[in-house]
């Protein structure tokens, strides 16, 4: 609960990371619903009814937690493009948040991390 | 007068005026539909005539943040490059530590010098709220 509301990068990739996998769990029951409706298996109205506003709504909120995840970040366009869509697609959700996390957020922390450390440790304000 | 037509003018800004061109008449004209469609009795189209509105208010949001955005001093470059200044000392850090006084120098120019030092380190204006750099170094 304290990760939801903490600030910074940290914050930012939390939030990302819990509305990634709920879109992306919600997405597959709307795919799925949508194919036995178009296949005549039988009606299922409610169903997509449910999940497509869930999703929809949800959608928002992942479009807002991944877009300043990525402000946060500086990533370049393309890699926004490709996680905004990547909501939309039932699987790619999961596939994309992994590849966005592994390739760019760790090393853009453990870089952060290292800045501090030669701060506090190994270059001293010699002029004071 | 550079700052401005770099900003708003560079290939990526106009992509993203030419993106927000489209998408937003989109959501519009889609927000415009589900209202009818709504009001023709459709009672699911309620909940998508407000989707649709928010989807391009959001977009405006990103489309104005992403323009201001500046990749210099944050993400995982901007470390890596403010980490070599910080270490190499051949450019001035902000918050950083300011050259010494000299004896002979008038206090004023000296005040004066600092501020445009200080200036100089905080790059071009900007309209979204900045950051706070991140190698800092402690007093």
């Amino acid at each position: 609960m304290k990760r939801l509301t903490q600030r910074g990068l940290e914050g930012a990739l939390f939030r990302y990371q819990l509305m990634a996998n709920i879109v992306g769990v919600l997405i597959i029951p709307l795919f799925l619903f949508t194919g036995l409706h178009i296949a005549k298996v039988g009606s299922f109205k409610l169903e997509l009814a449910i999940f497509g506003v869930g999703h929809g709504y949800l959608y928002i909120v992942y479009l807002i937690a991944a877009g300043f995840l990525a402000l946060k970040a500086r990533l370049h366009i393309p890699w926004i493009l490709l996680m905004f869509v990547a909501g939309l697609v039932p699987g790619l959700t999961f596939l994309v948040e992994w590849i966005i996390v592994t390739r760019k957020i760790q090393p853009l922390i453990a870089a952060q991390n290292a800045a501090a450390a030669t701060e506090t440790s190994g270059v001293s304000p010699a002029a004071q | 007068m550079l700052i401005v037509r770099e900003r708003w003018l560079s290939r990526r800004a106009v992509s993203l005026h030419l993106a927000i061109l489209v998408f937003v008449p989109g959501c519009a004209v889609a927000a415009w539909w589900q209202i009818n469609r709504a009001a023709d009795g459709n009672q699911l189209s309620y909940l998508y005539s407000v989707l649709w509105p928010a989807f391009g208010l959001l977009s405006l949001y990103f489309w104005w943040m992403l323009v201001h955005t500046d990749y210099d001093n944050a993400g995982l470059k901007g470390v890596q490059r403010q980490q070599a200044m910080a270490t190499s000392d051949d450019f001035p850090v902000p918050g950083g530590p300011q050259p010494p006084v000299t004896v002979d120098e008038d206090p004023e120019l000296a005040a004066y010098n600092a501020r445009l030092a200080d200036l100089a380190t905080q790059g071009p204006k900007t309209w979204r709220a900045r950051e706070s750099v991140v190698v800092r170094r402690e007093q």
